[in-house]
């Protein structure tokens, strides 16, 4: 509770725009790897420069990078249920039997 | 700050602080904003109440002979739509949540008071909608909401109801959201996370659960929405959309919701069964965890609701797993209670009775949800009375005994009047027996294969039927009688002290009824709590 | 005396307490937008998990161009409105307010690129349930892409148009001198809500617009 009032010194302009810069980067990267025939690291390759992507506006534009564990927390929390929740229904639709119609 | 306050007279209770209309619905005070929420939820209880009690005489002849089948489809949708999301799940964390949490961490108001008086406000509107819903002629999909019939062949107002629940979700939200930062960063000088009493941990888990799971039913409704105004959706089956996905998604929420229902009432009992026996608890440590682990392992079981419904056998077995599970840490606060009564000076007062009610009917509850948790089991059993006894055990027995039980224990705090005891005890023992009759003949009607919602039966099950709707009109006595008493004692009653029950805790330290911002001096806490000298 | 002292409420011993409180409700309000998204993203995945082929036709009939550029767009702004929240907390006034201005003015573009898009879907007939002329072995099931790119863009749509209307409430106050370097929470909770809604377009995007691209 006894926190200083006043906050940490802002990041710098300069990392502000190389995050940005890094972000476009990955951004063209994603849709050139989309254009090559990578099978299924075409999926594999544009979900993970999206996570990194993420990662990036969160700890730097976000600011979790500095910030209190507490908000990293939160931050992690929703996306662990929302793994929950598509993993354990894709998981169930995964692994079902298709039963023929008998008609 | 307190040299200024010494110099004055003590300060005005929150109910005397402005009593016109205005005062009360534009109140950012958590205690005010608690009593709008329990006079709200009490209608609705009520008028669920009358839904429940249309059905159970439906049910007392075999023949559909008072409602025809689609009265009694709405009957038991409005019944299950009110109660679930008008009555249960704000129940104990809107009322004695919002009046407790900020007394019992030592703070002067919730985080966002503003907030929370806007929560009150999405719920009234939701229930504006709802109520909408039942003039218009009412709505018969269930509580459930199961596509493809509620998106593509139901003719009731489906979109009513849905965009009612989806109102009252945003409201659970903001409590929920509020209740996670008050307990953060509130809490007052040496009241570290374990000296936190077991309701506050109970009213965290059950934000944690509310804030997690309610936006997935926000958005599952949306999307039934979207399917009834433009006829197409993920749903759709003739698409090739997957009507059990729906399942999935709704029973994310509402299984968890379960235990929105439950961790409170779990809370509550804690604080009845320690003041009443004047012991500390049994095991603090393990009583966290366990409201920690119910909460978390709640959401990893929802698909024992799915058994039958086209799941993947694999799938079902790691869920029947998981749902076993979840016992251990139910199981652990039901020993950790007997344990705390176990020696202890007990007084028998109504608080503690409607805890001690509470702890049978939640270990029949919970015990039956074992068989249903058990897939072959589940087969025969699914979709029959048993289920319905079984939730309304959990749900009723439960809930509602936890909910009635905190408010006879905090009565004297929120209006500082001492009520009847006698009456009180009568009520509570009343309810006890009227519950089990209303409730346990439905597990043999579901046992020997009773099926649930429908509103005629083969005449074998009539002698249990007439005993079930003889148990409601019981418990719908008892249910009547608090409102006498209570009602009576807010007039009559003798004045309580600070501390009635002599109980330990932070709320009981300041006055009856509470000034506006709860301590005329921030409490400093230096002792775990539930500090009763142990006989 | 500073904005500070008269900004904070009863309820808080200090700014501190305040800000803190502030920001660990935004949080927990973030975390339920993800999981409220993240019910599209679960029905997408169950749907491409059961029909890959009619998602990659899908996808392939949705403009490529149009959707990197706009997500460029999303990017830049995320950048401006964080630059802005620096300049606040460094004292500045004038150049947060602009760079407000300009998140919201690209917030606005991107409905405008998007409102394009759709126009071109629907003169396609790509739009289930209004006008959905596709024909062939994949078209039912690729109904269900349809769907899910509607509801997904659509309740992020909803989501840049109310966060354009709080960025220009925003530079509003900012101009007006209502922050200072001691007190910004409003700005600092309407930056982290903008940059949600970033971050669900960086997932909206590879999963409608790259699809199947490279067949």
């Amino acid at each position: 509770m006894n926190a200083p009032t006043t906050s940490a010194s802002p990041p710098s302009l300069r990392l502000h725009l190389i995050v940005l810069a890094a972000l476009l980067a990955l951004l063209l990267t994603s849709a050139g790897c989309a254009l090559l025939p990578l099978g299924v690291f075409n999926t594999l390759s544009a979900l993970g420069i999206s996570v990194i992507k993420t990662l990036l506006v969160m700890a730097f534009f976000m600011r979790l990078r500095r910030g209190p564990p507490l908000l990293r927390i939160a931050a992690a929390v929703g996306f662990a249920w929302l793994a929950v929740l598509i993993g354990m229904t894709v998981a169930d639709v995964l692994t079902r039997v298709v039963l023929p119609s008998p008609w | 700050m307190n040299s200024i306050e010494s110099a004055v007279p003590p300060p005005r209770s929150y109910l005397d602080d402005g009593h016109s209309l205005r005062s009360w619905l534009f109140t950012h005070d958590h205690k005010r904003i608690a009593i709008l929420y329990a006079l709200a939820i009490t209608f609705f209880f009520f008028l669920g109440g009358f839904a429940a009690m249309l059905i159970r005489l439906e049910l007392i002849t075999p023949a559909g002979d008072l409602l025809t089948a689609d009265a009694y489809n709405k009957a038991f949708t409005f019944h299950g739509v009110v109660m679930v999301w008008f009555f249960l799940i704000p129940s104990i964390p809107a009322t004695l949540g919002n009046f407790l949490l900020p007394m019992m961490i030592g703070a002067r108001d919730m985080a966002f008071p503003r907030l929370n008086l806007f929560s009150w406000y999405l719920y009234m509107i939701g229930g504006l909608f709802t109520l909408a819903m039942l003039v218009l002629g009412g709505v018969d999909t269930g509580w459930t909401f199961y596509t493809p019939f509620s998106t593509m062949f139901s003719n009731g107002h489906v979109m009513l109801t849905v965009v009612g629940v989806f109102v009252v979700g945003f409201s659970s939200i903001l409590t929920g959201i509020n209740f996670i930062v008050t307990t953060h960063s509130m809490r007052a000088p040496g009241m570290t996370w374990m000296r936190l009493p077991l309701f506050v941990w109970a009213m965290y888990a059950v934000a944690l659960v509310m804030v997690l799971a309610t936006p997935v039913l926000a958005m599952t409704l949306s999307l039934i929405a979207l399917e009834r105004i433009f006829g197409v959706g993920i749903f759709d089956p003739a698409l090739g959309g997957d009507p059990v996905l729906f399942q999935h998604f709704f029973w994310f929420y509402s299984h968890p919701a379960v235990y929105i229902m439950v961790l409170p009432a779990m809370g509550v009992v804690s604080e009845l069964i320690t003041a009443g026996a004047r012991k500390r608890i049994f095991g603090y440590r393990f009583m966290v965890w366990a409201i920690v682990g119910i909460s978390v392992v709640g959401f990893l079981v929802w698909g024992h609701h799915m058994f039958v419904a086209g799941q993947s056998m694999y799938a079902s077995m790691v869920f029947s797993i998981l749902s076993f599970i979840i016992a251990v840490p139910s199981a652990i606060k039901v020993f950790n209670w007997t344990a705390t009564l176990y020696k202890g000076r007990i007084d028998f007062n109504a608080p503690m009775l409607y805890a001690l009610g509470f702890v049978g009917l939640f270990m029949l509850g919970g015990m039956t949800g074992i068989f249903l948790a058990a897939t072959a089991l589940d087969v025969s059993l699914h979709d029959t009375y048993f289920v319905v006894a079984h939730f309304h055990y959990i749900m009723v027995g439960g809930s509602v005994m936890a909910y009635l039980g905190g408010i006879h224990f905090w009565w004297p705090k929120v209006t500082g009047r001492l009520y009847s005891q006698a009456w009180a005890r009568f009520a509570a023992i009343l309810m006890f027996f009227g519950f089990n009759l209303t409730f346990f003949p439905q597990y043999l009607l579901g046992y020997e294969g009773m099926p649930r919602r429908y509103h005629e039966y083969l005449p074998q099950f009539q002698v249990l039927n007439i005993l079930s709707s003889a148990g409601a009109s019981i418990l719908a006595v008892s249910y009547l009688l608090p409102l006498v008493y209570l009602g009576w004692s807010l007039r009559h009653g003798p004045r309580a002290g600070p501390n009635p029950w002599r109980a330990k805790g932070l709320e009981w330290l300041t006055d009856s009824p509470p000034p506006t911002h709860n301590f005329e001096v921030t409490p400093v806490v230096n002792e775990g709590p539930y500090a009763y000298e142990d006989a | 005396m500073s904005t500070e002292s008269a900004m904070l409420a009863q309820q808080f011993d200090d700014a501190a307490q305040q800000r803190e409180a502030s920001a660990l409700g935004m949080w927990t309000f973030l975390a339920t937008e993800a999981l409220f998204f993240g019910v599209l993203f679960a029905g997408y995945t169950v749907c491409r998990v059961r029909f890959p082929a009619a998602f990659a036709a899908g996808s392939r009939h949705t403009d490529m161009l149009l959707g990197t550029i706009e997500t460029a767009v999303l990017l830049t702004s995320s950048c401006a409105v964080a630059l802005a929240l620096r300049d606040v907390q460094l004292g500045g006034r004038r150049v947060a307010a602009w760079l407000l201005v300009l998140t919201a003015a690209l917030g606005l573009s991107f409905l405008v690129m998007h409102g394009f898009e759709y126009y071109s879907e629907y003169r396609e007939g790509l739009i289930p349930g209004i006008r959905y002329t596709q024909q062939g072995p994949l078209a039912g099931p690729m109904q269900l892409f349809f769907c899910l790119y509607y509801f997904i863009t659509g309740f992020h749509s909803l989501h840049v148009g109310i966060g354009v209307i709080l960025l220009l409430v925003m530079a509003r106050r900012t101009w007006r001198a209502r922050f200072s370097a001691q007190y910004y929470t409003p700005l600092e909770l309407s930056a982290l809500y903008w940059h949600l809604v970033d971050i669900v377009w960086i997932f909206v995007y590879p999963l409608i617009y790259l699809v199947g691209r490279a067949g």
